[in-house]
Formats: structure tokens, C-alpha cells, sequence
């Protein structure tokens, strides 16, 4: 069994922005069970990442690259199409098992990095009934087909959800040459960010149908048709408002859950609001030893935000402390959907920490405050917050005691 | 009074003047048309009680309703001409454990099947239980064939390399009142029904098995050795094990004809062409009654009865016991029902199904599901292990149980046609009973055709290895030996791609990534095939020697990739 300073679990963004940080100065060990580093990148061909990394547009690959070329420059050991099956966490160590193609091989590690990621929720998960046709896909599996594959899997489209990946496939299956029906969405305002309504749907007038969902689908082997209906504010359909769209296909971009199974086999407590692992401000999990990054910590909308907690992650890990930890909560209000991290260790640096929150419905002209001990830490004024578009702060905490975020109206 | 006037008294006073009776030997035939399904199943349950016939045929007719049966499109001759001694219609638990049997035997058999793979109805459709059969009743062919399956079961899957888990099951009660009462109806059922394991478990014995367990749960009946199975690897272990013994399956078959003369079938015609048995087989589930149709042997009928089960994520297992557990309210246990409550059952794969529920429906193919269901099922599951969250939800699917009128097994021959052995009606506990009920068609298809046992039977049929359950050791010594065994393909259930590439090419082959899927779970987990279903299909293309645009998902046109040039 081999010994390295820092295991760092999942090759995508995150994972390799911790791997590159933490091999400055210590012994990496990167796994990732793909035959490739970049994790969700490789699918995504369309522009817009690296404008806050790389302060350019790039592809999804072409920011994976960056990456991938910057690591062959370190020490870091990598082994791809490896596929962890188990991980135990004693007296500070952690003992990564794990299966590739020349058998079944354990590593120590003094600290551990999940860059798990995340995956799609599938229709089952949101309640879609009727029959089980060929045809029903998250957005994710058919960026796959067409951009990797090459492969159409669909020709006349409705897409549910307007979640980013499912704007963008909009307009990439128009492109590919597919019929995109309609995109529709179960809540009365997009979920995804403002540039991708105007670029994937204005553009290519596809209409957007805000409150409205699927109900039923039909055909017994290929998708027929959907029942898509009105719903309440509540987001119940509403009855008589029915109606039914023939398609061959029903793309799915209905969000996306952390990815944690690792994480719950060392017993790393989940938050219930990001259902990522709750983490103090250098997003060490409550496992000591054990750090989140990335979508498997909390679902960012943007691969910079992504490598950036990496390298947070990766910063702290590399010093391989074991100091005692003295974690005082973050606490928020309900406008809030989430603040990340949801502790701070007072035995850490407590200057210029990263905060990342979303607000938990669309507010125009409201004032965050953070506030200990009825003290305010920050204020700051938003004039416009939406759920899809994630919020970043820095923060400087002197007091040990906990925080708590506040949003009120602007006066 | 003629028994038939009292039937027709009977149904009078119900108001059913426009149903036609007529009486064929110890058989009543009811028919007529009306509007409401649930009153024509009343009806047949109605005559059924009297047991003044043994079995009632129900024609009566749901006005307005076209039956929707999935038929193949295919039509060639690759059957034309075939000369069997058994044929066996359909490719569910119950034809598969048939075949088997009949494989040790000197005689050819042939077993046909609709679909494009076995268990595709029913026989996958279900939560995998091994009961122990406290409900059954004396004297009935569900308990006879329960208690013989109980005998061979564990040494028939361990033949076959199938897994079976005897992790018990647990009946809950909510009031202590009714302990007595339950202490002496169990004592004297479980006797009567050959069960010689069972305890009454306190709440606190139960805590200890089950944390989560509800408040409103007071005591309960454990019995240690109902256990699961996994439905559909069961159906294709027993068909692979009789293919390795001379039997063959076909595949997109289906039965349209058969030609009955002298109340003796000549031929069946298929859309692969003309079929010559000595005998055929009926096992052909909700269209059992169809198949007996069309072989002038006609005396029961088949009612579809519809469940909905709800399959949990590997996670909430480990928030429950190893056992399942099933709820019982006195309100329930007096109403008669005769599909129990359903439960909380854990699968064999560490997965947890809950439900199912019953609901009689016209239609034998109806697998749709619906919202109303499944909150139904949480509802009422929720009452016993109150942290069951809809959320963990991996996916949900419907299945159409066969049940006759007179709701028991039919395992004999033909009642007027000869050379037919009907195996119907088979329902809750079928799973379990099936190894049995292979026996005693065997039998019956033996004494017809006097051909005697082989000497040289090949019990032993070897299942895929699943490496994720392998010890380190083992699965390190595998990988050595086969690199692809260290290939994860399938990263929600841990599938490697040499446990797919030898589904691919296992005994019976699967025509469709589903095929995959039900032979080694590639594609079964959480992601449902999100991540996997590209690789899987491309591993498909490759060993099959097909092009991608090839690959089918399912049955026909499921096509995965849909060229929008065209």
C-alpha cells in the first residue's frame, strides 16, 4: 500500500484544481474512474468557461485542457479508469480501496479531497408517470450522445426544466437539426442564468412555458407523446389545463444532486439544504481530515467556482494540520435557499473567507446582512437575487462565535 | 333448484338481469356487457363464493373497451415445421421452472415467448418474496405447491448460481389487545401450514431488529425463514439451466392459433410459423385464459389484477433491518383481500421495494403508473417506518397479477382438451412455488408421454459473477486473470465490463440493453443508466458485431439513436 499526502477523489474541475494546489508542496494521489481527466468538461463544447479563472471564454474542454496541461507539470500520480469501492478513515488516515484493470489495490492518505461531483435527477425522481418509453432522458445523457457520440438521439424535442444544461441542449439539438418544442418550466421564473435564455431560446425562438409541467408520458416502447398541464402556485397541475404534445423525446434538465456515496460511507454528516457534505470555511467536512469541493459540496454554476474551492480545499489540506477543531455555525434566514460553508473552524484562518449563497426565491433591492451577536460583520446591497445565479462573498470573522446571514429590504 | 337457477337468483337480486349463464359440467359460463369493470369482476367473485361450480369462466364483456395486446411484428418461417414434444408457452418464473424440469427428461422441448426476453411481465414485476405461506389456506394448490418449493428452493438456486437471502419477515400488529388472539391463530395456522419457525416478537425485540420502527406498532410475528430472491435472474437461471440440457427458447413468438381436432391440439400457428407439439404447456400468465381459449380448454378465467411497487435507493437499507416487514391493522385482516397488504420487502441487491397494491383492471398489459399510487404507498409504508422519504426514490414500475375467480393455482391437464397441462391462475405465492409447480407439470407431461428421465442431467448452471460482492482477494485474483472485471462500467451498481460483456454473451442471449440490465444491473441504480447507457450500448454493438443505430433499449422501435438526417 502506498503512502500520499493527500488522496483527492474525481478528476473534474475540482478535483484537479485540488490536485494541482496540493502538489506545491505535498504528495498527490488523483483518481478518477473515467478513461479521462475533466469530468462533466468533456461534454460541454459550448463557450463561457474561465471568464473569472482564465478571464477568457473558453469551451468546456478547452478549460479542461488548461487544467489537464497544468498538472502533467506536477508530481501528482494519477490513475484514471480507477474506480474507488471503498474508503475507511481512522487515527487521522484515510484507506482508499480501489479496482482498475491490474486488480484491486489500497492507498493511505493523511487528508482526503471528494470531488465527486453530481448527476442528473432522473424522471423518477420528479414524479413522471404513465408508461416507461425509450425517449425520456436527462439533458446530461443526451449532451453525451450528440457531443461525444456524435449521435442524435432525438428529433422532435420537449425539454423539461430550464435548468442551464437543458437551455443549452435547446439550442444545441437545434443546431444538430431536432424540432425543440418548447422548453417548459414547473416554477414561474427560469431556473437557469439570464445570458442562457437570451443565447439557447430567444435567439432560436424556441418559446419557454414558465409554470407549467409534465404529467403523464405515453407509448409503450418509444415515447409517443406527453401531458404537459398549467400548474398553481403550489406547482399542482391545475385539472382541465392539460394538453397533449406528440414528440419522440423528453429531454430532462430538472437538477442536479450532489454526489456523496463516498462520502456517507465515512459517515460525513450531508447538509439538508445543499445535500453536499456540511464544511467549514476551508470546506473540511465535520469527518476531520476529509474536505468537499466542487458540485459533490454544493451545485455551482460555473466551473471557475468549482476549481476555486478545490484550490480552497486543497490550501488547507496541503498544510496537514490536525489541530483540534472549533467549529461555531453559520446560520441564515429563510430568504436564503443555502450559505456555504455552514461552520467556522475558529482554529483556522478566519480572514478573507469564501462564502457562496443563492437566494431562495427572486428578490429585487434587498440588503444582505451578516451579523454576530447582533454586531454586523457586512452589509450589502443586491438589486436584483435569483436562485439559478449563485452569490459569492469574502469574509473576515475576528470574534469566535457564530454568524448568521440576513437578507432585508433595501430602504 | 338446479344450480344454475340459483346463480341466477343470486345475480338477480343484485340487479344483473342482462347476464346470460350456461353450465358445462362442474363449469359455469357467465356472459352478457356492462359498463363497469369492477362490477364484472364482482360478479365473478360473486358466483366464485358459491362453490356451487368449480370454476366460473367470466365473458362477460366491459362495454366499450378494445382490448390493447402487444403482439411481435415480426413474421418469418424459423419455426415453420417444428415437431416438439412440449411446447411451452410462455417465458415467465412459471414456464422457465417447466422447461427446466421437463430438460430432464428424454423428450424435446420448446419454449415460446412474446417478448423479446424472459420474465418480462409478472415474473420481473414483482418484490422478489420467498414466503412462507401463513395466508394460504388448507387444502389449497397454493400451500401444497408453497410447502414442496420450501423443500428445494435453497438447493435449486444454489444449482442454478442464483441468489437467494433467507433474512425472515416480520408481521406487525398495533394493538396489544389482539395478542392472544394472534398467539393462538398463529399457532394453529403455522402447524396447518408446515411452518415451523415463527416467533411472536415484543416491541422491544422488534426496536432491536428495527430502530426506525413506528410508534403505532406494538407487537409483532417474526418468521426467520421467508426470505428473497431476485424474480428475474431466477426466470433466466432456470431457462438458461434447461437450454444447457437440450431445451430451446424462442424468443418474439407468439401464439396465434391452435388447431384442436377431436379435442386433441394438431398444430399451433405462430407469426414464425406452424408448431407441431405432442403437448403444449400453458403457462402463460394473464393470458392463460386466452391461450386455453384458443385450445378449446376454457374453463376459467383470468382477471388482471394490478400492483405498483416503489424501488428505494441502496441507502435507505441501511437505515432498515435486514428483515421485511409488513403492517397488519385488524380493520385489514377481517376484510377479505387476496393479495396481502404489501410491505417494506429489501431486495437481494440491497435495494428496498415498497408496496404493492391492488387494483383490478380490464387491460393484462397495463404497467402505467401514477402519482395518486405511489403517494398511496408512502402513505401507508410511512406508518410503519415513519424516515421513508419519496425522495430516495429510484424508480417505480406496475405489474398485472393472473389471479382466477376461485383465486388458487391451476396445475393439471386439460379439462376437456388432452394433450394441454394448464399452469394458471398463478399469482402470489407463484415465485415461491414455481420450482413446484415445474415438478408436477413434468410429471403430468411424463405420465402423457411415458418417456422416462435422462441419466445424464446437468444440474449445475453457472450465473455471472458479480465482482462488487467479491472479497478483495477474489476480485483482485479475477481482475489478474480478466482486466475488463476491473473496468467499471456502471458506477451506481459497481458493474464491471467483463460482467456486462459476459451478459452479452451468456446462455440466453439479450436482445436489448434492458436485457443487460436484468442479467447483471448495469443501468438498475440510482443514475438509472444516465451515465452508463452509452457505454453499455457501445460494449452491445461490439460484441454483437452490430452497428450503434442498432442498438435497441428495449423492445421494437427503441432504438437509442434516432438519425435526425433521415
Amino acid at each position: 500500500m502506498e503512502n500520499f499526502d493527500i488522496i483527492v477523489i474525481g478528476g473534474g474541475p475540482g478535483g484537479l484544481a485540488a490536485s494541482i494546489k496540493a502538489s506545491e508542496n505535498t504528495k498527490v494521489l488523483l483518481i478518477e474512474r473515467e478513461n479521462k481527466l475533466g469530468g462533466i468538461l468533456k461534454q460541454c463544447i459550448h463557450d463561457g468557461f474561465g471568464v473569472t479563472k482564465f478571464k477568457e471564454k473558453l469551451s468546456g474542454p478547452e478549460y479542461a485542457n488548461r487544467e489537464i496541461e497544468k498538472l502533467k507539470k506536477t508530481n501528482v500520480t494519477v490513475l484514471k479508469n480507477t474506480f474507488v469501492t471503498n474508503i475507511t478513515s481512522e487515527n487521522n488516515e484515510v484507506i482508499v480501496t480501489f479496482a482498475n484493470e491490474n486488480g484491486v489495490n489500497k492507498a493511505k492518505g493523511k487528508k482526503l479531497i471528494l470531488a465527486t461531483g453530481c448527476r442528473e435527477r432522473t424522471s423518477k425522481q420528479i414524479s413522471i408517470h404513465g408508461t416507461n418509453p425509450t425517449g425520456v432522458m436527462t439533458a446530461g445523457q443526451a449532451q453525451y450522445y450528440i457531443n461525444i457520440l456524435g449521435k442524435m438521439p432525438c428529433k422532435e424535442v420537449v425539454i423539461l426544466g430550464s435548468g442551464d444544461i437543458g437551455l443549452i441542449m435547446a439550442r444545441r439539438l437545434t443546431l444538430e437539426g431536432a424540432h425543440v418544442k418548447g422548453v417548459y418550466e414547473v416554477k414561474s421564473t427560469p431556473s437557469g442564468l439570464s445570458r442562457n435564455i437570451a443565447q439557447c431560446l430567444t435567439d432560436f425562438n424556441i418559446p419557454l412555458y414558465l409554470s407549467h409541467t409534465v404529467t403523464r408520458v405515453f407509448g409503450k416502447d418509444r415515447l409517443e407523446a406527453i401531458e404537459v398541464a398549467k400548474v398553481d402556485n403550489k406547482m399542482n397541475p391545475i385539472k382541465g389545463s392539460e394538453e397533449i404534445i406528440k414528440c419522440d423525446s423528453l429531454i430532462l434538465s430538472v437538477g442536479l444532486i450532489p454526489e456523496n456515496e463516498l462520502a456517507k460511507e465515512i459517515n460525513v454528516p450531508l447538509n439538508r439544504f445543499t445535500k453536499g457534505p456540511d464544511v467549514d470555511q476551508t470546506f473540511e467536512t465535520l469527518v476531520n481530515n476529509v474536505y468537499s469541493c466542487g458540485n459533490a459540496m454544493h451545485v455551482n454554476d460555473l466551473a471557475d467556482y468549482v476549481s476555486e474551492s478545490g484550490e480552497i480545499a486543497a490550501n488547507d489540506a496541503s498544510k496537514l494540520l490536525n489541530n483540534k477543531r472549533d467549529l461555531k455555525p453559520v446560520k441564515f434566514d429563510s430568504h436564503f435557499g443555502y450559505v456555504v460553508p455552514s461552520f467556522i473552524d475558529f482554529h483556522k484562518s478566519t480572514e478573507k473567507m469564501t462564502f457562496y449563497f443563492r437566494a431562495r426565491d427572486e428578490y429585487k433591492d434587498k440588503t444582505l446582512l451578516i451579523k454576530q451577536k447582533g454586531e454586523v460583520l457586512l452589509k450589502r446591497r443586491y438589486s436584483h437575487l435569483r436562485p439559478p445565479e449563485m452569490e459569492k462573498i469574502l469574509l473576515t470573522v475576528k470574534n469566535n462565535d457564530e454568524i448568521e446571514f440576513i437578507l432585508e429590504d433595501t430602504k | 333448484m338446479k344450480k344454475i337457477d340459483k346463480i341466477y337468483k343470486l345475480l338477480l337480486k343484485k340487479g344483473y338481469s342482462s347476464i346470460n349463464l350456461e353450465e358445462k359440467e362442474d363449469i359455469i359460463f357467465l356472459s352478457g356487457e356492462l359498463s363497469s369493470w369492477d362490477e364484472i369482476v364482482d360478479i365473478g367473485l360473486m358466483v366464485s363464493k358459491t362453490k356451487l361450480y368449480s370454476h366460473v369462466v367470466n365473458n362477460i364483456k366491459l362495454i366499450g373497451h378494445k382490448p390493447n395486446i402487444y403482439i411481435p411484428s415480426i413474421n418469418d418461417l424459423s419455426l415453420d415445421n417444428k415437431k416438439v414434444d412440449v411446447l411451452v408457452i410462455g417465458g415467465g418464473v412459471i414456464g422457465a421452472s417447466i422447461l427446466r424440469e421437463l430438460s430432464k427428461y428424454n423428450l424435446s422441448a420448446l419454449l415460446v415467448e412474446k417478448g423479446e426476453d424472459l420474465a418480462l411481465q409478472a415474473s420481473s414485476r414483482n418484490d422478489g418474496c420467498i414466503h412462507v405461506g401463513v395466508d394460504l389456506h388448507k387444502g389449497s394448490e397454493k400451500l401444497k405447491h408453497l410447502i414442496r418449493s420450501k423443500e428445494i428452493i435453497k438447493d435449486l438456486c444454489k444449482d442454478i448460481d442464483v441468489e437467494y437471502h433467507e433474512d425472515g419477515q416480520t408481521v406487525c400488529f398495533k394493538s396489544n389487545l389482539l395478542r392472544p388472539i394472534i398467539r393462538l391463530f398463529f399457532t394453529i395456522r403455522c402447524k396447518q401450514n408446515h411452518i415451523k419457525d415463527w416467533r411472536l416478537l415484543s416491541r422491544k425485540k422488534l426496536l432491536k431488529m428495527e430502530p426506525n420502527l413506528s410508534d403505532e406498532v406494538k407487537f409483532g410475528v417474526f418468521f426467520p425463514h421467508a426470505g428473497s430472491i431476485c424474480p428475474y435472474n431466477f426466470t433466466i437461471g432456470l431457462a438458461e439451466s434447461a437450454v444447457i440440457n437440450g431445451a430451446e427458447v424462442s424468443f418474439n413468438t407468439y401464439v396465434s392459433d391452435i388447431v384442436v381436432e377431436d379435442h386433441i391440439i394438431k398444430k399451433v400457428i405462430t407469426n414464425r410459423g406452424t408448431i407441431y407439439p405432442k403437448i403444449v404447456v400453458n403457462a402463460a400468465g394473464v393470458f392463460s385464459d386466452d391461450i386455453a381459449d384458443l385450445a378449446g380448454d376454457k374453463f376459467f378465467s383470468i382477471h388482471p389484477r394490478k400492483g405498483t411497487d416503489v424501488l428505494m435507493d441502496k441507502s435507505v437499507r441501511s437505515q432498515l433491518s435486514k428483515s421485511g416487514i409488513q403492517i397488519y391493522s385488524i380493520k385489514k385482516a377481517k376484510k377479505k383481500s387476496h393479495s396481502k397488504g404489501g410491505g417494506i420487502i429489501p431486495t437481494v441487491d440491497d435495494n428496498t421495494l415498497v408496496g404493492p397494491n391492488a387494483i383490478e383492471i380490464p387491460e393484462k398489459e397495463d404497467y402505467t403508473t401514477s402519482n395518486e399510487i405511489v403517494s398511496q404507498l408512502f402513505e401507508k409504508h410511512a406508518k410503519t417506518v415513519p424516515n421513508l422519504r419519496k425522495s430516495d426514490t429510484i424508480t417505480y414500475f406496475s405489474g398485472v397479477r393472473a389471479p382466477t375467480y376461485e383465486e388458487d393455482f391451476i396445475v393439471h391437464a386439460g379439462k376437456w382438451t388432452k394433450n394441454i397441462v394448464h399452469a394458471a391462475g398463478i399469482q402470489s405465492p407463484g415465485l415461491t412455488a414455481a420450482p413446484s409447480i415445474g415438478e408436477e407439470v413434468a410429471r403430468i407431461v411424463n405420465t402423457k408421454l411415458n418417456v422416462g428421465k435422462k441419466a445424464n442431467f446437468n444440474p449445475i448452471r453457472k450465473g455471472i459473477v458479480q465482482t462488487r460482492k467479491l472479497s478483495i482477494e477474489e476480485r483482485d485474483k479475477l481482475i489478474k486473470s480478466n482486466p475488463k472485471y476491473g473496468h467499471i462500467i456502471c458506477r451506481c451498481e459497481e458493474i464491471s465490463e467483463g460482467e456486462i460483456i459476459d451478459a452479452i454473451n451468456s446462455v440466453i442471449r439479450p436482445s436489448t440493453l434492458d436485457g443487460i440490465k436484468r442479467r447483471v444491473r448495469a443501468g438498475m441504480g440510482r443514475c438509472q443508466g444516465g451515465f452508463c447507457q452509452p457505454n453499455v450500448a457501445s460494449l452491445f454493438a461490439k460484441e454483437n458485431n452490430i452497428k450503434l443505430e442498432d442498438v435497441h433499449k428495449k423492445g421494437e422501435d427503441t432504438l437509442i439513436y434516432r438519425d435526425s438526417k433521415e
